[in-house]
């Protein structure tokens, strides 16, 4: 039997089973070039608001660009993949104990390389 | 099982090794021909054929084996690949051939995907691999 995308993805990248389970967890929430930095970048920033995640990408930080993103990380709170916290006005994220490996795995990967331009 | 592997390498069953290398045939008296190593890009020259080496090296787990096939756009630009299979155990960079099956000459340029590694898992045992070629050697 040959292997697929998952299996070669993820024995080259040592890539436990638990992390692809996240891969298809980001497939069903309609991930973009712009939402999957946005994540890379909060895995580097450990714990950030959103707006600083932008800010890190030098992306617009208000209108579209925010409430995609924002749309994108609640998903992902519903999911157990992102955790937020209220802190007065502002929102802070990071990722859930659970995700723990698909972060280390995005610090490790290059996004820009799996998003189709 | 891949190292040095490039995220976009991969496809639906398979992964396209990029070309690392090359070395041409010298004319030689003994069974196997001495090679020179040549710097890329490369000319390949109507007829031409020369050994590729890939950027990536396996390390194959001992119940699977690897077949490399041609990919699509080697085929279209008329190159024709000469390759098999990798063995249970193998450990290096895939080495195959590449001629030019064209009238006119074909530039090989570094990372050039040229061939497919296709991984396949299989049932029972197999015996210890022991080849000159172990590590990738050209």
């Amino acid at each position: 039997m040959f292997l697929g995308y998952s299996e070669i993805f993820g024995r080259a990248a040592g890539l436990k089973k638990n992390v692809q389970n996240w891969f298809i967890v980001l497939s069903r929430n309609e991930p973009s070039s712009l939402r999957l930095k946005a994540l890379e970048s909060l895995a580097k920033l450990e714990r950030s608001t959103i707006s600083n995640v932008l800010k890190q990408l030098k992306e617009n930080r208000t209108g579209g660009t925010y409430l995609s993103v924002a749309a994108f990380f609640n998903k992902l709170e519903n999911e157990n993949v992102l955790v937020k916290e209220e802190v007065g006005r502002r929102t802070y994220w990071q990722f859930s104990q659970e995700a723990e490996d698909l972060k280390k795995y995005l610090l490790i990967s290059k996004v820009d390389k799996w998003v189709k331009k | 099982m891949i190292s040095d592997f490039d995220v976009s390498c991969f496809r639906p069953v398979s992964y396209e090794l990029r070309l690392a290398s090359i070395a041409t045939l010298l004319d030689s008296d003994k069974d196997v021909p001495d090679l020179r190593d040549e710097q890329l890009p490369f000319i390949l020259k109507s007829g031409e054929y020369v050994l590729g080496k890939s950027v990536e090296s396996l390390k194959m787990p001992a119940n699977m084996l690897g077949l490399v096939v041609s990919t699509s756009f080697a085929i279209r630009i008329g190159l024709g690949i000469n390759s098999g299979k990798i063995d249970p155990t193998f450990n290096g960079n895939v080495s195959f051939g590449i001629q030019n099956l064209t009238k006119h000459g074909i530039i090989l340029k570094k990372d050039m995907r040229l061939v497919h590694l296709m991984i396949s898992e299989f049932k029972g045992e197999t015996i210890p691999l022991e080849s000159k070629y172990f590590g990738g050697t050209l």
